[in-house]
């Protein structure tokens, strides 16, 4: 077994280990489940370590047949768009562990879940077969529903269908694109699933379903058209890009605080990670017909999200549609074709996945100690919580794109990216940007600053406690420190990253 | 006796088992029934046992050689495949009903027999290609059936199940009868292969009269297949006869009937539509007919399963759902005949789907009545938190109904992908887009089963009624096993694939 099979795969050692704990071994769970999602990151830490910066090939690639009759391969392999996110996936789940360290009813089947969860995501990001990305994709979808079904809010029920219901939609789609093209491969490739082949038949134009349409031609549209648009939908779902995007402030609002970090560090970043893995790294010929209704879905996100935002007076639901709007950064950057805005794309990615994983902390450390959420239920806190109050700033400000801060580097190179396809859209997305710091502000203003509000002292809201800090201060620092130097980041992006851009024959 | 009576004899000894476990148990329970409860089942699964054994032992090569046995009994890998399916299904079906007991017991010991004389018929249904033992066998396995659903005789809706189910399957008998008349009359034979050659001219050459004949029994023959096999719009019955009848009924009902329906049902359009001869124009329409029956059925049963809150209703809408899928693959079979392939995927999609509907149902079915033993629960508001009193078996349940949408890792998925596959690879874009969309709805209503059983409800342990002993271990122990199975064929699909492009036609 080589070290992405580990990383993958080691979680399982604690979900069999918790489930022959006795009843209610409450403390011991949750130290497998500590112990068994820290193996993962320190795995993961060693493979960005050894990972070779200088080239665009998948590395650390094991493969081995699997199921011989449909020609699936066991395939597995990272490049510099997924190391950081297999890595970001490993820390974020070892932290959500101890963010859900209060839990107290069925903790056993939390952890079990939280890592069979971990499993599937770590799958996706490192499969180079296209059934084996089908099968992790779909495994996360069981656990997260009962995690936000059975230990979430109120209307848990109604957010873990709808959770479920959406992304399922999308993926049946996808399920009929990937036969799609098995069949449109019609044994021209000894692995009709493989990634790469795939990719590399796709683009050189020899896969067009002549073989399964005439001519290769459906309802009007040339066969691969289709196969890019169902894809695409299913990945849209995930990010959630917006005209489906209704599922995930719901989700959010309901999920324990440690889902929603989770959900917002990773899970839509799978959306994105799939569309440029997928749609642009697969069909380079088909991408750019739709190159401009993407960014300006992207766009759409970018606005809408932030105005939506600035509307809620949910602090959770805030952090939610910040996440639509941030995420349509990634989109229009992707869609821009060009190297800055591909790069820009998929740090943004990952410092979206720091911020928002943090502010999703944040506002579980307020609702700990309010039971409530509402942003003008506060009020003067920085006095009592002035820790709080730093951690908070921190995560704020990287979510609004402060120079210094790692939220900048990412947007500033979407826009650069944008702006030589796009000039137009380049310039309506800085409005998101000043929106988005009018709310974040606005919020910082409404929580921390003015009269303290009579509800609380220090009795009932307390600074941090350590263990919050510690979920806390490791996504702060990673905030700043790719503020300051975003090359370690992106010096593991630019390979895959160029090379994309010359698939898709952009400049830059 | 000559070698070639002995080949034949070798050839129907599972049959030969389950005739003699018949006559065993309704002996036993003459002489020892009323003193124990359980003799009978045990010798009934011994029996079920040894006709699953005798099936295991004979391979292909074991059978006749002109591949028939009596003249009448084919035993190909096709017959093989069902009649594994239907015996292994009533051996659970008897197990299940001894442990999970919802039966009067007075009356238990008869059952047994009862179910065994049903798989007969289903064994010889999927076997024959002659059309008058075809009736024969349909009946022997209908009637047992009709008296099986009304068991609880003193249950109202078990009586008015039985009664419904008689009317409805007497009606479907008559014309499928009646449909074979005609074919009769238009070919002058009764072997379906006879009869497909001569429906193959007739419809290229023969009168508006002759043409208009073929196409009437066509429509008669499918009224019969399809009661069996629960496909709209011969589906009336399903829904009351599933919830009145005991629950292993019910699911003798949903797996062994339907799949000797599918046996049946497929045998006949190889054998007597999809001919060499037979036309482009004649296998276009019929595989569009095929397709839409199929986008009806599934897409009615999704969409009434929704509604309801029995579980047992609940399962039985679903499984006209299934119904529909598993057309899916007669559509996709009859629309790929005319290519020049080595296998018929639509074939081949439709004995898997087969596999993976069995283990699932099976599965679900069998939690439902753990369930209710041990509760007395039937709706899914009883349900309600119960996942917190009885994991095990509800995290089973869970496994089923997932395997029942489709998702992975659970075989149900590749059952799925490899009908996408099918109706893709045969031009049926629109139909694999409906079936697809088919499975959201339907996770819809397989989540309301699990959001009772984990997400409601108080969460506080009950206590419910435990069954020990042997028997109850066993029963739970095939549980166990086929939520293990789900999983494991839904990783390691080979062994499931190599086993069912043996049993194509």
């Amino acid at each position: 077994m080589d070290l992405l099979t580990l990383i993958t795969f080691s979680p399982l050692v604690g979900v069999l280990a918790i489930l022959f704990l006795p009843k209610n071994s409450k403390d011991a769970a949750r130290t497998v489940a500590a112990a068994a999602t820290f193996i993962p990151l320190v795995l993961a830490t060693k493979m960005w370590m050894d990972f070779d910066t200088t080239t665009a090939a998948y590395q650390f690639v094991e493969r081995v047949p699997w199921i011989t009759s449909l020609g699936v391969d066991y395939h597995v392999g990272v490049d510099g768009l997924s190391v950081p996110l297999v890595w970001l996936t490993s820390l974020l789940l070892f932290l959500g562990v101890f963010a859900s360290w209060k839990i107290e009813q069925g903790v056993k089947g939390y952890m079990m879940l939280l890592l069979l969860l971990e499993v599937g995501i770590n799958g996706v990001f490192c499969s180079l077969d296209f059934f084996l990305f089908y099968v992790f994709w779909e495994i996360m979808l069981l656990p997260m529903y009962f995690l936000i079904g059975i230990w979430g809010g109120p209307r848990r029920e109604y957010a873990a269908i709808k959770f479920f219901l959406y992304t399922l939609a999308g993926s049946v789609l996808m399920l009929l694109a990937i036969v799609g093209l098995y069949l449109a491969v019609d044994g021209r490739l000894e692995s009709p699933f493989s990634i790469p082949e795939l990719s590399a038949l796709v683009s050189s134009g020899q896969l067009t379903g002549s073989n399964l349409v005439n001519e290769g031609v459906l309802f009007g549209w040339p066969f691969l058209k289709w196969v890019f648009v169902f894809l695409f939908i299913g990945f849209a779902i995930k990010v959630p890009v917006v005209p489906f995007h209704t599922w995930l402030p719901d989700a959010h609002v309901e999920a324990p605080t440690a889902i929603s970090v989770i959900l917002a560090g990773i899970l839509l970043k799978l959306g994105t990670y799939g569309i440029l893995r997928i749609n642009l790294g697969m069909f380079p010929n088909v991408a750019p017909d739709f190159a401009f209704i993407g960014a300006m879905l992207g766009l759409i996100a970018i606005i809408y999200g932030a105005c939506v935002a600035m509307a809620q007076t949910d602090f959770k639901r805030l952090v939610a549609y910040s996440s639509v709007s941030h995420m349509g950064y990634v989109l229009l950057g992707a869609c821009a074709f060009t190297n800055e805005g591909l790069n820009g794309a998929a740090m943004q990615m990952f410092t979206h996945g720091t911020s928002s994983a943090l502010l999703f902390l944040i506002v579980g450390v307020a609702y700990d100690r309010a039971h409530h959420r509402e942003i003008d239920g506060f009020g003067g806190l920085a006095k009592l919580a002035p820790v709080y109050l730093g951690v908070t700033s921190i995560g704020m400000f990287a979510a609004l794109g402060l120079p210094g801060m790692s939220g900048f580097v990412s947007e500033a190179l979407v826009l650069f990216g944008a702006w030589q396809t796009y000039p137009v859209m380049a310039s309506l997305a800085v409005l998101g940007i000043v929106i988005t710091a009018a709310f974040i502000l606005w919020t910082l203003q409404r929580v921390f600053l003015g009269p303290l509000n009579e509800k609380y002292d220090s009795e009932n809201f307390p600074d941090v406690t350590g263990r919050e800090l510690f979920t806390m201060i490791p996504l702060a620092f990673l905030c700043v420190l790719f503020g300051v130097v975003p090359g370690i980041l992106l010096d593991i992006l630019a390979p895959t990253m160029t090379q994309l851009t010359a698939a898709l024959g952009g400049g830059g | 006796m000559t070698p070639e009576m002995i080949a034949d004899l070798k050839a129907i000894a599972p049959e030969i088992w389950l005739v003699g476990t018949l006559l065993v148990t309704l002996i036993a329970d003459l002489v020892i029934g009323k003193r124990s409860q359980t003799t009978v089942g045990v010798l009934a699964l011994l029996g079920v046992s040894g006709a699953l054994w005798a099936l295991m032992g004979a391979g292909p090569e074991a059978g006749p050689e002109s591949g028939r046995a009596f003249g009448v009994l084919a035993s190909d890998g096709f017959a093989g495949f069902f009649r594994t399916l239907i015996i292994s299904a009533v051996g659970l079906v008897i197990l299940h009903g001894m442990v999970f007991r919802e039966l009067e017991s007075a009356t238990r010991n008869e059952f047994d027999p009862m179910l065994i004389g049903a798989a007969l018929g289903a064994c010889l249904l999927v076997s024959t290609d002659h059309l008058i033992m075809l009736v024969l066998a349909m009946e022997m396995l209908s009637l047992p059936s009709y008296v099986l659903a009304g068991w609880q005789k003193r249950e109202r809706r078990s009586s008015e199940a039985a009664l419904k189910y008689l009317v409805y399957g007497a009606l479907a008998s008559a014309l499928m009868v009646f449909g074979f008349s005609v074919l009769y009359g238009v070919s002058g034979s009764v072997w379906m292969t006879d009869v497909g050659r001569a429906v193959a001219t007739q419809w290229d050459t023969g009168s508006a009269l002759v043409r208009s004949a073929i196409g009437m029994a066509t429509v008669l023959v499918f009224a019969g297949f399809g009661f069996k096999i629960a496909a709209f719009p011969f589906h009336f019955w399903a829904p009351d006869v599933y919830e009145g009848s005991p629950t292993p009924v019910t699911t003798m009902l949903a797996v062994a009937s339907k799949a000797a329906g599918f046996g049946v049902l497929v045998r006949f359009i190889d054998a007597v539509f999809l001919g060499e001869t037979i036309s482009a124009d004649w296998l276009a329409r019929f595989g569009w007919v095929m397709a839409v029956l199929s986008a009806v059925t599934m897409t009615y049963g999704n969409v009434t399963a929704v509604l309801q809150r029995n579980v047992k209703r609940l399962l039985a809408y679903s499984s006209i759902a299934h119904a529909g899928y598993l057309l899916m693959g007669v559509a996709a079979m009859v629309t790929l005949s005319g290519q020049e392939s080595p296998i018929n995927l639509g074939v081949q999609s439709l004995l898997f789907y087969m596999a993976t509907y069995y283990f699932a149902t099976i599965g679900a079915f069998g939690c439902a009545m753990a369930l209710a033993n041990r509760f007395g629960v039937e709706t899914t508001d009883d349900y309600q938190g119960l996942g917190w009193s009885a994991p095990w078996t509800s995290s089973f349940f869970v496994i089923f109904l997932v395997s029942l949408t489709g998702l992975p890792p659970t075989v149900g998925f590749i059952g799925k992908f490899m009908l996408f596959k099918a109706s893709l690879d045969a031009g049926l874009f629109w139909l694999a887009i409906v079936g697809a969309l088919n499975a959201a709805v339907a996770l819809f209503y397989y989540l309301k089963v699990v959001r009772a059983l984990f997400l409601r409800g108080d969460r506080e342990p009950v206590e419910g009624l435990v069954a020990r002993g042997f028997m109850p271990l066993l029963a739970h122990a095939s549980l166990l096993l086929f939520a293990v199975a789900v999983v494991y064929y839904g990783l390691m699909f080979d062994g499931l694939s190599a086993w069912v492009n043996s049993a194509l036609l």
